[in-house]
């Protein structure tokens, strides 16, 4: 977690540990620039799987975090690009790799 | 007789086949000969050179419309290849075939209900799995489908290669490579359109579900080859399987509400059973299969180097840099779509009102002459004028939209606006409307949330447009002295607060729609095609002009009735005095006299407009008239009411274009009237209080 | 390798070429705000200087990773030149608009306008940005430091 540079005082949300949940897989929208994870699961319902599948990410996705700020998450999925807000990156479970 | 073939026609020279528009048929030969008909929807996910290809093929000449009963744009055209006519549907840009988006609903049902012969998918190569879960969708419908396989010139660059034979063979489709902007393909492509056209074999795609779905899907299949939809039966099983509420309101209709109550069984059975709703499994599996399908015909070099795309990303995406960039791009909008089409605006004006002049004194019948220049010219000329200001607009957006930038702007504004519950591209109508509020609402088409397009259609009026500033200015010098800068400020204040307030209560009270979880995809970086864009935008200015023209011209006419009838009488009684005497005593709790409704009803016209109508109604006298009449809070709701009160003509009519309907247009006309009449009244009586 | 030498090169380039568009910028502010006085009828106005100082600001920016042999120091100079391209030619294209108002239609409400008024900053800082232009060429289309998609 130590790539974020936000500083001591900006912990929030970010004090989580990986282990912290179950099943070594945590939500996309606590990942770091820089990791990569494969998506494992995702909390949301028949709309947002069929958007999501349709648009390339499904489980087995290898994802690649390329920012992370307030505004949300911008991704790398194979060639393809992708801005989530963090709603979005909330639903979204992945198997983060070391 | 004659034969056409693929030969370079003198109607359109350096282009290798003969794409004529068929209402243009002059350099035609001979147009006897009977042509059989191709109906060809052409569909693919966003950012893949659809519009491109479309515009190649159908050579430039296209319909732009709306598709009926909502506001998404509709284009077709035609070209004719040998004796074949191909008429071709662009559908809207869609991941996939669900129902949840009117995009992703226009085009199902386009596939569905309207049965092409042809579908065309236009796939970006180089994301060939992202595409091909669309392509199995279609293919499940039963749609005879012909891949464009787009962009294919950029495979090398990613590194990556397809074996394009294999993939036919797997997916059993025809395919070509194409690279629209250099037109390459094209003709092959049109040639498997043709071929694909004439003999419709629908292959069976080669995915099958697991045990249970597909026990489930023959057992649905039995049931709904009972009724009489329309649709490929295993594909309705499918869609039934995903709790597809479009579909499974159309089974109702065919009388399908047992097959309903089977269906829902079902997916019980099978959630308990695997853990996971049906659907999930669904896409799960054709998820599994384009893998497997990628894996044998695609190969791909993995590198990890950046692109010049990810650099530019950098900033443009930065913390601290995205909002500036986002103001500067917005303040560059601004300034291209008036200050640079203003020479063309002033042309016009001035052409039109030399017309006017010369059209008064050539007539000799005097309300005639007038009714002419002012009326007819004055109206056409009136609509004209905004053609510039539009096409500069839509040209600018365009542009914005094909280097790929308006993705990342959304991305960088949407998460500030999400909590006053607007959508990122929200501001944009609104910063262009302190320029004028026509081309302004027409920038509201990039908003992808429906319901959000509509608020801020609804919502834009409110803000100050260029023409009520010199009405504020004359109002705010005459009464406040000193403070009429302040005074003039303080009316945009006013305007963007209620624009916001109104958004927030609209969204909160009668558009609760949820708010979609944001994801948006961020193409690469591009450089703009210009004759495409330049075609594209020119198409849809003369589209606007269409619509819009008639019914300013027909109002415009009713104005000047208003205002000159009975002619030659003087302007107290004119039948538009009438109707401001008329109005009078609901006005004069605000202090404003029947003078001042009367310029308001010119206000209707244009809003600056109002200050003109002051200066003939007081015959020159405005400013003395208006101290007599009006105490200084009458003269600031005055201000407050011309802000509020309703849109000019020009604008209304735009919003009437814009959702489709009258109903909006009505809304905001009543809506405006009372909110300006109350903020008024708010302000006199504060203002009486005060002083 | 030679890179050092070029990302060292940008380094300095962006900062004198960002202090200078960050000048210009500030003296636009200075004069809107009524501080500094106009003396050569320059056109001032608070966008305009918000433009110069964030085109500035982006080339400040990146000049300490430029330093550092960061490709991605390369972002700043590459963002802020077609920043500052896209705004002169959007001024550029205002100028020839007005000429056309003062020159062929002869409207009043020009009367007076010299192509003086026009020229700003934005139009006359940007031809500066050609090293960097070339510089930045040279890394990712002949040496392919970046790929160019």
């Amino acid at each position: 977690m130590g790539a974020w540079g936000f500083g001591k005082k900006r912990r929030g949300i970010f004090h989580h540990k990986e282990s912290d949940f179950g099943n070594n897989e945590i939500p996309l929208a606590l990942l770091s620039p820089g990791s990569e994870g494969t998506v494992s699961h995702i909390n949301a319902g028949r709309g947002l799987w069929s958007k999501l599948f349709g648009m390339g990410i499904g489980v087995g996705s290898r994802i690649k975090v390329l920012a992370n700020d307030y505004r949300g998450i911008i991704i790398l999925v194979g060639n393809m690009k992708f801005a989530l807000g963090r709603g979005m990156a909330m639903k979204i479970f992945v198997k983060p790799l070391k | 007789m004659i034969k056409f073939t693929s030969m370079t026609c003198s109607g359109c020279p350096g282009k290798k086949f003969c794409f004529t528009n068929l209402a243009d048929d002059t350099h035609l030969i001979s147009t006897t000969q009977s042509l059989k008909k191709i109906r060809v929807a052409l569909i693919g996910n966003p950012n893949t050179g659809k519009s491109c290809i479309f515009n190649e093929l159908t050579h430039g000449k296209q319909y732009i419309g709306n598709w009926p009963g909502v506001t998404v744009e509709k284009k077709e055209g035609k070209l004719r290849y040998n004796s074949y006519e191909i008429v071709i549907t662009d559908l809207p840009g869609t991941y996939n075939l669900g129902a949840i988006s009117i995009d992703e609903k226009i085009s199902r049902d386009y596939i569905i209900e309207e049965k092409p012969d042809v579908v065309v998918q236009v796939v970006d190569s180089t994301k060939l799995e992202r595409n091909l879960y669309l392509t199995i969708e279609l293919l499940e419908s039963g749609a005879n489908v012909v891949l464009a396989l787009n962009m294919f010139d950029q495979l090398e660059a990613w590194g990556i290669k397809i074996d394009v034979e294999k993939l036919k063979q797997i997916l059993g489709l025809e395919a070509v490579p194409t690279v629209a902007i250099r037109g390459e393909g094209l003709e092959e492509l049109v040639k498997k359109i043709v071929q694909k056209g004439l003999n419709p074999a629908s292959n069976p795609i080669p995915i099958t579900y697991n045990r249970d779905i597909e026990k489930a899907i023959s057992q649905l299949i039995q049931e709904i080859k009972k009724i009489g939809i329309k649709a490929n039966p295993r594909w309705v099983a499918i869609k039934l399987l995903e709790e597809d509420q479009d579909i499974i309101e159309k089974v109702k209709f065919y009388g399908g509400n047992e097959i309903i109550k089977i269906s829902k069984e079902l997916i019980t059975e099978i959630w308990d059973k695997n853990g996971v709703h049906p659907s999930f499994l669904i896409s799960q599996t054709r998820y599994n299969f384009i893998k497997e399908i990628i894996s044998k015909t695609v190969s791909r070099k993995v590198e990890t180097t950046l692109t010049l795309t990810d650099l530019i990303d950098h900033v443009v995406t930065h913390k601290v840099w995205s909002l500036p960039i986002f103001f500067i791009v917005i303040w560059s909008m601004f300034k291209f779509t008036f200050d640079v089409a203003a020479p063309f605006v002033d042309a016009i004006d001035i052409t039109f009102s030399l017309l006017a002049e010369w059209v008064k004194n050539a007539v000799t019948i005097d309300w005639l002459g007038s009714l002419l220049a002012d009326g007819v010219i004055g109206g056409v000329g009136f609509v004209l004028v905004f053609f510039p200001n539009i096409f500069m607009l839509f040209l600018y957006m365009s542009i914005m939209e094909d280097i790929g930038y308006m993705s990342r702007a959304a991305y960088n504004l949407d998460s500030l606006l999400r909590r006053i519950g607007l959508s990122g591209k929200s501001i944009i109508p609104m910063l262009l409307g302190m320029g004028c509020n026509v081309p302004a609402i027409m920038s509201a088409r990039t908003i992808d949330s429906h319901e959000d397009r509509l608020v801020t259609i609804l919502v834009t009026p409110l803000i100050p447009c260029s023409a009520r500033l010199p009405v504020f200015i004359m109002i705010a010098s005459i009464f406040f002295a000193k403070m009429a800068s302040l005074a003039v400020l303080s009316m945009y204040f006013l305007g963007f607060t209620l624009a916001i307030l109104i958004a927030l209560l609209l969204r909160k009270i009668i558009f609760k729609g949820r708010i979609l979880p944001f994801i948006m995809e961020l193409p690469n970086y591009k450089t703009p095609t210009m004759s495409l864009t330049f075609s594209q935008t020119w198409n849809r200015a003369k589209h606007f002009l269409k619509k819009v023209g008639g019914v300013i011209l027909i109002l415009s006419i009713v104005m000047w009735f208003l205002l000159n009838m009975p002619y030659g009488a003087p302007i107290e009684d004119s039948y538009g005095a009438l109707l401001g005497k008329t109005i009078e005593p609901i006005l004069r709790p605000l202090g404003f006299t029947w003078e001042i409704a009367l310029a308001l009803i010119f206000g209707f016209i244009a809003k600056e407009v109002v200050i003109s109508a002051l200066g003939v109604i007081f015959s020159g006298a405005a400013e003395t008239a208006l101290v007599s009449i009006l105490s200084p809070a009458s003269a600031f709701a005055l201000m407050a009411f011309v802000l509020i009160y309703t849109p000019c003509i020009p604008t209304l009519v735009t919003i009437k274009n814009e959702t489709n309907s009258w109903k909006w247009l009505v809304v905001t006309l009543f809506y405006e009237l009372t909110l300006a009449y109350f903020i008024a009244l708010g302000i006199v009586l504060i203002g009486n209080l005060l002083f | 390798m030679e890179y050092e030498k070029i990302f060292k090169i940008l380094a300095f380039y962006s900062a004198f070429i960002g202090l200078l568009y960050f000048y210009f910028g500030l003296i636009q502010w200075l004069i809107f705000l009524k501080v500094l006085k106009n003396n050569l009828h320059f056109s001032a106005d608070l966008m305009s200087g918000f433009t110069l100082l964030v085109i500035g600001g982006i080339y400040v920016s990146g000049v300490k990773r430029l330093l550092d042999g960061e490709i991605k120091g390369l972002s700043y100079p590459l963002v802020a030149t077609i920043l500052s391209l896209g705004v002169a030619l959007l001024f550029l294209l205002i100028l020839v608009a007005n000429s056309i108002e003062y020159y062929v239609i002869g409207n009043e409400d020009y009367a007076g306008w010299t192509i003086i008024q026009d020229i700003r900053p934005e139009l006359f800082l940007a031809p500066l940005s050609m090293p960097i232009i070339y510089l930045l060429w040279k890394l990712i289309i002949k040496e392919k430091l970046v790929k160019p998609i």
